[in-house]
């Protein structure tokens, strides 16, 4: 499915990084710990996890020796290998460890998550949350004399400031990655925008390209012709102010004119759409540019066609560096590959540094390539031709909108606890009926609790409350898991796990400052959980629980927890990568539609105006020779010439309002709306409150939104409906709506419709949203509303 | 016969090459293939064929032509200059026209000489 189309590589330096770093610190830390162990009591079992410590350390600098010979794989496994044996050997050693030998398999899993290869992260999650079930199995044995060795607020003091930065790290870590993914849609949404106007711009300029040529044109082609008939008809009379002209050369001029103007509407065509870059492919276009100017030397070509759309954004690359190098007049070198990279080098020894225009390279981005300088006086455009065909899949596209809408994961997570809370639930129940012990009958009362709270954030969660039902879930779960650390504290190893899972839900909230409120109580609480667990050492001497539930069930639900917490972090991200990939997908579409746009006009001037005017020009030519020995046929042909002007003249004026409206240049919608209305086949009704006056872009936005939706019903509605559109401005908003009486549709089975497709592109680049509401039998109806001030500041 | 698909272009060819006494258009067609089927009933000497058609494009059915009836003689044009068109077909009986230089005097003069 197209969700991986648009990847931006992660850049390798940023897990090498995060190793150096990883390195530099644990060498600081061994050198804190000898000093400690020194000045403290140097009993065996200290320089024992020293020793084990070294051992991680070599792991690291064997990993980013595999990261700097470009091993990626290879490394992620050294590392992860090295913490996961270092943490079973510390906790095996100091059964007090077990907090830090968990966040450091956390903190293993979220880099995983980041950077390691898609396919096996399944394998390593399910490794991850075994490694944790043992690593709390092995520290339920009897703990060390530790407590006793050291001040225990020093101990308690330090292992807090440790797992505070621990998890911290984690958290950092999960946050950042999803940071970089919302970034990224953000990025692409500023394109989509740009595009979007970048489009509306091209429509403006064809509009007045087309108003001041061929339409003038064909104005003064009809004073000729009139000229024309004026001295036919009276040979010895004045013709208007000018001096008397023979009709001979009145014709020529005529026909002169005729040919002038059929130049300048194909150099027209030519910039809008180029026929030989459509007809022949990129080589050919190429080709032909190098042919008209001597200084361009076009080296390698693919053989064959590439995408329509990578092979008319390299040409307009190269057509705007053509352009450019004939301003220095240097000679240039294209080369393009059958990879779609092209090397447009200026072979000239100038200094200046070359860049493509901002509206190119937005279209290289757009199509998920890159435009980068390469040494001097010489561009690299890449465009990866192996993407995802369109990214307009069903499944991308429900994705996109029900993580809008509902928020899946947190969802997910909730019923997740839910079935997590139940069997716990029975665990306790029969543990207590085993041992009628105190403390085991209140974890039934805390888990009641539990269900309470999780039943009002699946309520909160079904109004749309997305951040209540946040809390809700992290009070429940840190409530629950310092109750857990005190009632049972065998459980503290599962209880830190707990507690740190819904950060990992955080992420996708777009408010930074509840973010960082999230993972600050989290922290708070684990820290609590790890104070109260050194305060009760040794654990097992502890009784709460029977020892046999205690070493099957902590480890089981300490795997269980971490396994959660770390898909339901991958979850998020994929909401988030999946946004994105929908974003891009609808980029990718705009580029195509623009492009489309640009080929239906070029082939509305070249069936249309163009085989007038090359008609025009040949009777012209014959007219002239003919005038003095066959007036009456002279006259006759210069009147139907008259008439084929007039035609002419009428067909261009009927194609530049369908390119782009006059009104629209005044931001008047309406007027815009009301012209189109009159000129559709269907019967079209229309009513406006206001948008006479508005911003330019969002008329222009609103008037191709209303195009698309007649079009959509004049095509679906069937032949006996009639459409009614309303523009409304309110205050703050502008709505437009599209409603027919026609046959209507099933709206869920026809999602995928390429006319709502590009509304919706359209519409949400300016920030809009759009609803369509239909049954089969019952009619449509199309509302888009888009808030006014959003685009006029 | 003339054969384009523009309705504009076989109006304005009619009227020019009609000036010339020498010159009577017997048939129009807006495609090659419909060329291909009037041909044998219509008794054309010459056929004005556009390069630039759909499904079988002006090149195509001037090679048909050529083979099928190797006495007529075939005028291509075109509104693009002939070098940005593909290589037409070398024969005596074949000539290229630019469209809007199509002069009726010149047609018949070529179809004289060869």
């Amino acid at each position: 499915v197209g969700t991986t189309f648009v990847t931006e590589p992660v850049p390798p330096d940023r897990l090498e990084q995060l190793v150096v770093t990883n390195l530099r610190t644990d060498v600081i830390a061994q050198v804190i710990i000898a000093t400690l162990a020194i000045i403290v009591s140097p009993s065996g079992w200290v320089w024992a996890v020293w020793a084990v410590r070294w051992f991680v350390v070599g792991g690291i600098a064997l990993s980013l020796r595999a990261l700097q010979r470009d091993r990626r794989d290879r490394a992620l496994h050294v590392l992860c290998g090295a913490h996961v044996i270092g943490a079973m050997l510390t906790v095996a050693i100091l059964p007090e460890g077990i907090l830090l030998g968990l966040l450091v398999v956390l903190s293993d899993l979220v880099l995983i998550a980041r950077f390691g290869s898609p396919k096996r992260q399944q394998m390593y999650w399910w490794i991850g949350a075994l490694v944790a079930g043992v690593l709390s199995l092995l520290s339920l044995q009897s703990w060390t004399q530790f407590g006793q060795t050291i001040p225990k607020t020093l101990l308690v003091v330090g292992l807090m400031i440790h797992v505070a930065i621990t998890s911290w790290i984690v958290a950092g870590m999960t946050r950042r990655n999803a940071e970089l993914l919302s970034d990224r849609a953000e990025q692409l949404e500023r394109l989509r925008g740009r595009l979007v106007r970048a489009g509306d711009d091209e429509r403006v300029r064809i509009e007045a390209a087309l108003r001041v040529g061929p339409l003038a044109d064909l104005e003064v082609l009809a004073a000729h012709i009139n000229d024309l008939t004026a001295a036919l008809d009276y040979p010895d009379h004045e013709v208007g102010r000018e001096a008397r002209r023979s009709p001979e050369a009145v014709a020529g001029e005529a026909a002169t004119a005729a040919q002038s103007s059929l130049r300048s509407l194909r150099s027209l065509c030519h910039d809008i759409s180029p026929q030989q870059l459509r007809q022949n492919g990129l080589a050919a276009a190429t080709a032909t540019l190098a042919g008209r100017a001597a200084s361009i030397e076009c080296l390698v070509v693919p053989p064959g066609r590439l995408d329509v759309q990578v092979e008319s954004v390299l040409y307009a690359a190269v057509v705007e560096l053509v352009a450019a190098s004939h301003l220095t007049d240097s000679p240039l070198r294209v080369e393009i590959t059958s990879d779609a990279i092209a090397v447009i080098a200026n072979l000239s020894l100038s200094t200046q540094t070359w860049q493509v225009s901002p509206s190119v390279g937005d279209r290289v981005t757009a199509l998920g390539g890159s435009t980068k300088p390469n040494g001097l006086n010489s561009i690299v455009i890449e465009i990866p031709i192996g993407h995802a065909p369109e990214g307009d899949s069903d499944e991308t596209r429900q994705r996109f909108t029900s993580a809008v809408d509902e928020h899946p994961v947190l969802k997910q997570f909730i019923d997740a606890s839910f079935v997590f809370a139940t069997v716990g639930m029975i665990a306790v129940c029969g543990v207590w009926f085993a041992t009628r012990k105190h403390n085991v009958a209140a974890l039934v009362a805390v888990l009641l609790v539990v269900f309470t709270l999780l039943g009002f954030a699946r309520l909160q969660l079904r109004k749309h409350h997305v951040g209540a039902a946040l809390a809700l879930v992290c009070v429940e779960t840190s409530g629950a898991s310092v109750a857990m650390a005190l009632l049972i504290p065998e459980s503290i190893s599962a209880s830190a796990m707990t507690a740190v899972v819904p950060m990992a839900l955080a992420v996708t909230l777009t408010d930074r400052t509840i973010l960082f409120i999230i993972a600050a109580l989290q922290t708070a609480f684990i820290l609590l959980i790890a104070a109260l667990g050194v305060l009760r050492s040794p654990l097992l001497a502890a009784h709460s629980v029977p020892t046999a539930v205690a070493v099957v069930a902590i480890p089981l639900a300490v795997a269980g927890i971490t396994l959660l917490g770390v898909t339901t972090s991958a979850r998020t991200l994929n909401v988030l990568n999946d946004q994105r990939a929908a974003i891009a997908a609808s980029v990718r579409r705009l580029v195509r539609a623009r492009d489309d746009e640009g080929v239906r006009i070029e082939r509305d001037l070249h069936d249309g105006a163009q085989q007038h005017l090359v008609s025009l020009s040949m009777q012209l030519r014959a007219l002239a020779s003919i005038v003095g020995r066959d007036m009456p046929k002279a006259r006759r042909l210069a009147a139907d010439l008259r008439q084929q002007v007039a035609d002419a003249s009428a067909a261009m004026s009927s194609l530049i309002t369908g390119t782009y409206p006059t009104q629209l240049a005044g931001g008047n919608l309406a007027g815009a709306v009301r012209a189109m209305a009159d000129r559709q086949t269907l019967p079209v009704t229309f009513s406006a409150d206001g948008a006479e006056h508005l911003d330019v872009h969002l008329a222009t936005n609103a008037y191709f939104a209303c195009i698309e939706a007649l079009q959509n019903a004049t095509k679906h509605a069937g032949p006996s409906a009639s459409v009614h559109v309303h523009v409304r401005e309110l205050p703050d908003r502008l709505v437009v709506e599209v409603r027919d009486d026609g046959r209507g549709f099933d709206v869920a089975a026809v999602e995928r419709a390429r006319g709502l497709h590009h509304l919706r592109d359209r519409w949400e680049a300016v920030g809009g949203t759009v609803v369509v509401r239909s049954q089969p039998g019952s009619g449509t109806t199309v509302t888009a509303t888009v808030p006014t001030r959003a685009t006029t500041t | 016969m003339v054969v384009d698909d523009s309705p504009a272009f076989r109006a304005a060819a009619g009227v020019v090459l009609g000036m010339h006494d020498a010159i009577e258009i017997v048939a129009e067609a807006a495609s090659g293939g419909e060329a291909l089927d009037l041909l044998d009933a219509t008794g054309t000497d010459l056929v004005l064929l556009d390069v630039n058609m759909a499904p079988m494009n002006g090149i195509d059915t001037a090679e048909e032509i050529l083979s099928r009836w190797p006495d007529l003689r075939i005028v291509l044009c075109s509104a693009r200059p002939r070098h940005e068109l593909s290589p037409m077909p070398v024969s005596p009986k074949v000539t290229f026209v630019l469209k809007e230089t199509l002069d009726a005097e010149a047609v018949v003069e070529w179809a004289r000489r060869s």
